[in-house]
């Protein structure tokens, strides 16, 4: 555990920070722009794995287990997340025989 | 704690009722569940109790809102059995589900940890998704779904990113260690204040304020009526006393860094809310903008912090659940029996036939239009009075302005039921569908003459 605390540590906190609110932003724009909704269900994993990403580097720099305990629950509910999303996606399927997003336009005003 | 305990229970005990086929039985069962937690609710007022090593506080400011979204529950199941006549299938799993996402809407209003704000949120939302989609041979109701699940989702991501921003900065996840920080440190590093920032703007997705509000309407009309009416009441009150108590314990100390964009969600809801609802010719829809506008409103609880905020908010909370739910509640029957498509129209001459309904329906949107002697009127004074003793004149102003805007497409269904004529048919409901309306109206009117009672509470 220790030798892993310092692992973390070699490379700088920053570095860390930039990594994770990249692939934070990638994950945003993913879910905002791609119109296949298996891709839009991966860019959200993203967004929480990058988060995940960045309390474990906090916590090791901190050198407090809180975050990394949080982690756990990120995982356990994005699990729990997932599984939902994609029983919405097979109703779906089920009903008008494809998963693009572009059909998802009865609902407006 | 036990309350919190005692629906999850009931949650778990009617998925195994399920096995009977009698729909009697898993109505009773949710009721007694649900009474019971009440009773536990009410009856802890006054114990300060922690649990879960301190992740968890239940003071009563936690028992007063999650009094309120018990008995919206309870008005809600008693709507559910006349809802779901004729639907065999699936019946006590959509109970159960509704029985989770309260227990989370518990959770979210007595936090005292970022952890358990978060496994809060999670399970109150996670079962909607679901619910949301209930109606499974529905497009519209599939698509309601997966729009809510993408949105809430998103909300949840940014909302995690804010926790990590403030947990990095500042060692901790509890609510007492955040606040101490504030007070020591003096300099507050920027990357704080964009997780502060990051935690506003997730919570305006949950609770669906402009400009992160552009899923509620199309959500709102697709998912079943009694879902709808649920995500309404129950999830907005748990959002509101959750992004209250957030920062009014956290984040108070820092108000520059999240003033303004409180200030902006307010002005915006109750600007685009109010003006999308008129023009809306779907009910349900125009509920939603309303609900919208209403947002509005809650958020002068938030934007001016004092000793009267925290019970203004209690009070307009109880007041729009009990207006929301008889308006679904009629415009569930309607929508049902007239074989409409949930327009205005639909209500024209609804009086003739059906007076009681009519007479629930024009209290409801009495009571949210602000007018006197319903509880409507006393929600928007004491949130006006709230805001003004925070020095915000100028908002009030908009506000009030917002709210006489709001009077006229409230007025429009009155006026359809009432002066309108057209051939409508005798709606038969059951007797618990009408107790629950009865109810809702009851108290409604009791809470608009005498306030005194819950205001005085928290």
């Amino acid at each position: 555990m220790e030798n892993i605390t310092s692992a973390i540590r070699i490379i700088p906190l920053e570095h860390y920070l930039f990594l994770c609110l990249a692939l934070f932003s990638i994950g945003v724009i993913g879910v905002l722009f791609r119109r296949n909704t298996i891709v839009i269900l991966m860019c959200i994993e993203m967004m929480l794995n990058s988060v995940n990403l960045l309390l474990a580097a906090f916590s090791s720099y901190r050198s407090d287990p809180s975050g990394q305990v949080f982690v756990f629950f990120i995982m356990v509910v994005a699990a729990a997340e997932v599984a939902v999303g994609l029983s919405i996606l097979v109703m779906m399927k089920r009903n008008v025989d494809s998963i693009d997003i572009n059909l998802l336009n009865k609902l407006k005003d | 704690m036990f309350s919190i305990i005692t629906i999850a229970i009931t949650g778990v005990l009617l998925l195994y009722l399920g096995f009977l086929k009698n729909r009697w039985i898993y109505i009773s069962v949710a009721i007694t569940g649900l009474i019971t937690a009440l009773a536990l609710s009410v009856f802890s007022w006054n114990s300060l109790e922690t649990s879960f090593s301190n992740m968890l506080i239940i003071d009563n400011y936690a028992i007063a809102f999650n009094s309120v979204m018990i008995f919206a529950t309870i008005l809600i199941f008693l709507l559910a059995p006349h809802y779901f006549k004729g639907i065999e299938k699936n019946v006590p799993e959509i109970y159960a589900l509704l029985m989770f996402s309260l227990a989370g809407a518990c959770m979210v209003t007595s936090f005292d940890n970022l952890t358990m704000l978060f496994i809060g949120i999670e399970t109150m939302s996670i079962p909607l998704y679901i619910l949301a989609g209930s109606k499974k041979f529905s497009i519209r109701s599939n698509e309601a779904s997966f729009k809510y699940f993408i949105f809430s989702s998103l909300a949840t991501a940014i909302f995690l990113l804010g926790i990590t921003l403030v947990y990095g900065m500042v060692g901790s996840f509890h609510v007492g260690d955040i606040s101490n920080y504030f007070t020591i440190t003096k300099e507050i590093p920027s990357i704080l204040k964009v997780g502060i920032v990051l935690l506003v703007i997730s919570f305006g997705f949950k609770i669906a304020a402009v400009p992160f509000h552009f899923w509620a309407p199309d959500v709102y009309e697709g998912s079943p009526t009694l879902i709808t009416a649920f995500m309404a009441t129950v999830v907005k009150i748990a959002g509101f006393a959750a992004f209250y108590k957030l920062l009014s314990t956290c984040f108070i100390l820092v108000p520059d860094s999240w003033h303004h964009l409180i200030l902006g969600l307010s002005v915006l809801s109750l600007i685009i809310g109010n003006l999308a609802a008129i023009k809306q010719k779907d009910v349900k829809r125009m509920l939603a903008y309303s609900s919208i506008s209403h947002t509005g409103f809650m958020l002068f609880a938030i934007l001016s912090f004092n000793s009267f905020s925290a019970s203004s908010l209690l009070y307009y909370s109880f007041a729009y659940a009990l207006s929301t739910i008889a308006a679904f509640g009629v415009l569930m029957v309607v929508k049902n029996h007239m074989s409409a498509d949930g327009s205005v129209q639909a209500f024209e001459g609804l009086a003739k036939k059906n007076p009681i309904l009519a007479i629930v329906m024009t209290i409801s949107m009495l009571s949210m239009a602000g007018i006197p002697i319903t509880a409507g009127f006393f929600a928007k004074y004491y949130i006006f009075v709230s805001a003004i003793q925070g020095g915000w004149l100028w908002i009030v102003i908009i506000g009030i302005l917002a709210a006489l805007v709001g009077v006229a497409y409230y007025l429009k269904l009155i006026i359809a039921m009432f002066a309108k004529t057209s051939e409508t048919e005798k709606i038969v409901t059951s007797p618990l569908y009408i107790t629950s309306l009865l109810v809702a109206t009851v108290l409604i009117l009791i809470a608009g003459v005498l306030p005194n009672l819950i205001i005085s509470l928290i």
